[in-house]
């Protein structure tokens, strides 16, 4: 498991060194112009982010899993505030913090993770201060997309237990009308609450996208090619999927 | 909805929906913030509401305010889009199963499911909609609710004598308690016979002799004019007016006389009237004959 740290460290650069040399749709050419400093930088070196993942945790393990939890929830947190550049500020801000943790990390007491909190809303605060760009919709490579999700929903739903999958394929096959009594229906049928059910499918279903996930991003690096940079080992993980019973 | 004094309090999924969405006031944002960042079974929650709310999405079953809100603020990132797109896959994917997986009972039992709330309203809503069409109905086409319930019939009314008159008669003496018998049986014995014509008066009453014998009767016949034919009530009194003994509707034999049987437990020795009396035009018309038991 080691290798997940690692392995993740060397993605976010890759994706970071891909979006300053593709047209891809984060950032655009526009909207990099009007990144603050600290996300033109892109030049997070090895060992602020060896710090930065040593200061979360010990445990490389861990800090990887604290490192993608901090990053959720700055993104979840900057859209619901109406950014429309939520990802780029939560990478902003995980850059910032990286560049401070070795003044810090002597003397800092309480919640890492609150850290990030407070260094989030300075950007923040900074990204409302300047000319909003124009919201970019990438839409190029949308039916490619898809049919990618397609194929790793068939991968995935192939890889659930027996009941999981069948309790899925119910739990999705409910049409609007009768939404409420079917999901009763189908929670009798399992001998659970509808609250469990709801409960459990969701479960699941935060599993498959967790593998679907993870098989699109070994799909896209074989789309992009080598010259990617993506680490051969990412995709592996989509591989196993935890069944819920 | 949020307790903001304590930071361990529990949100509802449509707090976690309206945060999703970009739609909680700035003070409960603050602290849904806060809680976000430090409890990581709440973290749990906001990310299966973040599935359960891309569900909702790809099956449109958002509001359109709702919808408005999730390209606003949802949709802002690539991993977002991706989630949105797994959802749309699931959706697409199992949503054609649905009519074949879903037996026709099923749907049946399902959509008319008495216990549902809905039904129980739509019942009584129903029941209430009978009763007032029955009503107005009734009220609309009275002939038809006597047809169901037919009218009661009122009594017919009666004279009721005058108090005075019911209870205080005329007479000083206390009252005889008078009997209207009918025609008697034939069977009865009748003992003797006494014929009455005009010819008998108060001064010169006929004289009877009654045999002392038990159930026997004492027939007087009394002479009426030729060709009378109609009923006749017989009354027998005593000198000064109280009544002993009566029959109506006696009819008049071929000799036009009127047999009036007296029985003979009625009559002590004394002077008697009696009286015949027959309806004519409307108004009573009465002849008197007069009598001496000895």
């Amino acid at each position: 498991m080691r290798a997940y740290a690692e392995n993740k460290k060397l993605f976010l650069l890759a994706v970071r060194v891909i979006s300053s040399l593709t047209p891809g749709p984060l950032p655009t050419g526009d909207s990099l112009s009007l990144m603050s400093p600290a996300r033109r930088l892109n030049d997070l070196r090895q060992d602020e982010f060896d710090r930065l993942l040593a200061w979360l945790d010990s445990d490389r393990e861990r800090a990887g899993q604290l490192y993608e939890k901090i990053r959720w929830r700055l993104i979840a947190i900057l859209a619901s505030r109406g950014c429309a550049q939520a990802e780029e500020l939560a990478d902003e801000t995980i850059d910032r913090v990286s560049h401070r943790v070795a003044d810090i990390q002597a003397t800092y007491v309480g919640d890492r993770a609150i850290y990030f909190l407070g260094v989030m809303n300075n950007v923040h605060h900074e990204y409302l201060k300047r000319p909003q760009p124009p919201r970019l919709v990438e839409r190029d490579d949308h039916v490619e997309t898809t049919e990618r999700i397609h194929q790793c929903l068939d991968n995935c739903l192939s890889k659930l237990a027996p009941h999981a999958r069948e309790l899925i394929e119910q739990y999705y096959a409910e049409s609007k009308r009768v939404k409420i009594n079917l999901r009763k229906l189908i929670a009798r049928q399992f001998g659970i609450k509808s609250s469990t059910l709801r409960l459990r499918a969701l479960r699941i279903r935060a599993k498959l996208q967790e593998c679907i996930q993870q098989c699109m991003d070994v799909s896209e690096a074989r789309h992009r090619g080598p010259q990617s940079g993506s680490p051969a080992g990412m995709g592996g993980k989509g591989g196993q999927i935890r069944n819920e019973q | 909805m949020i307790d903001k004094q304590n930071n361990s309090a529990k949100y509802s999924d449509e707090t976690i929906r309206s945060f999703l969405l970009g739609q909680l006031a700035a003070d409960d944002q603050t602290f849904f913030e806060q809680r976000l960042f430090t409890d990581d079974d709440f973290e749990s929650r906001v990310r299966l509401a973040e599935l359960a709310l891309t569900d909702d999405y790809a099956r449109d079953r958002l509001s359109r305010q709702e919808r408005d809100h999730f390209h606003k603020t949802y949709s802002v990132t690539t991993e977002r889009m991706q989630i949105i797109g797994v959802s749309q896959a699931l959706h697409g994917r199992f949503r054609s199963r649905n009519n074949a997986r879903i037996s026709l009972t099923q749907r049946l039992r399902t959509a008319f499911d008495v216990s549902q709330p809905a039904w129980r309203y739509a019942f009584a809503a129903l029941i209430l909609l009978l009763v007032f069409a029955t009503v107005w109905r009734g009220i609309k086409e009275p002939r038809i609710v006597q047809q169901i319930i037919p009218k009661p019939v009122a009594p017919k009314p009666t004279a009721t004598p005058a108090p005075q008159q019911a209870n205080h008669p005329n007479t000083a003496s206390s009252p005889n308690h008078v009997e209207e018998y009918p025609a008697l049986p034939p069977h009865t014995a009748v003992a003797i016979s006494v014929s009455l014509d005009a010819q008998s008066t108060a001064d010169k009453p006929t004289v009877v002799h009654v045999p002392q014998s038990e159930n026997s009767m004492v027939r007087f016949a009394l002479q009426i004019a030729k060709g009378e034919a109609t009923s006749y009530q017989a009354e027998l009194l005593t000198m000064k007016g109280e009544s002993i003994f009566r029959v109506g509707s006696l009819a008049p034999t071929n000799d036009s006389k009127i047999n009036f049987d007296v029985p003979t437990d009625a009559l002590r020795a004394g002077d008697y009237q009696i009286k015949l009396s027959r309806k004519m035009s409307g108004w009573p018309e009465s002849m008197t004959y007069y009598v001496r038991v000895q």
